[in-house]
């Protein structure tokens, strides 16, 4: 797979990602999600413990996006 | 040249961008913010174990302290990242990072971080307005 097809992957996903934002504040709040093919593949209260999901199903990591989702109504700062 | 910066991704409002990054062993798409806040650039956790490296068995070089209070343990990592990046124009653009650190932190939002030093060694400039555009510009 090429870098082209790698960022065109990834940018599905991260869409994927913020247009189902405010539910996974619902159901998943400060978690982890793993979204591949834009699609959830799986959720983890740690980053080892998605993986190991995400390993078990053989999801390939290139086309992976895991983030933290923070409690509802929270603004994450660095 | 200019790399658009995204500052409405949700919840996040610092300057973010879309990546690829590429190890020997792997190549994978990674989400990640400029912080002009912090002068080293931080993998994260997360994205170091989603690249395959062996965080969990490096070791301690330095830590550091946010405004939480909390410290961090980073490792120092001199073998070299291939960095992506998508321009203006939908072109890839590679930054090779010969140092950079590694966060061995697996709490918290596990963001990784593009330093002042990123925007200083490949002369980037950072453009950020709050009620418009965002991107990083370097000169052709």
């Amino acid at each position: 797979m090429n870098e082209e097809q790698v960022f065109k992957n990834a940018e599905k996903n991260l869409t994927f990602f913020n247009i189902h934002f405010k539910e996974f504040e619902m159901k998943y709040p400060n978690q982890f999600v793993a979204i591949s093919g834009a699609n959830l593949v799986a959720t983890g209260e740690t980053p080892d413990s998605v993986l190991k999901e995400i390993s078990e199903k053989r999801i390939d990591k290139s086309n992976l996006l895991i983030e933290f989702i923070p409690l509802p109504g929270s603004v994450l700062v660095l | 040249m200019k790399i658009p910066l995204n500052i409405s991704y949700k919840n996040r409002l610092i300057p973010n961008l879309l990546i690829s990054v590429s190890t020997k062993r792997k190549f994978s798409s990674l989400l990640v913010a400029i912080d002009t806040g912090c002068e080293e650039t931080i993998l994260s956790y997360k994205d170091a174990l989603i690249l395959q490296m062996p965080v969990k068995d490096m070791i301690v070089d330095k830590k550091v302290q946010g405004i939480s209070g909390d410290k961090v343990g980073l490792s120092e990592y001199v073998k070299g990242l291939d960095f992506f990046f998508k321009k203006q124009d939908s072109s890839i653009f590679k930054i090779i990072l010969n140092h950079l650190y590694i966060s061995k932190d697996p709490n918290g939002a596990n963001i990784t971080l593009l330093g002042t030093d990123f925007l200083k060694r490949n002369n980037l400039k950072l453009f950020y307005d709050p009620n418009g555009e965002a991107y990083l510009e370097k000169a052709d």
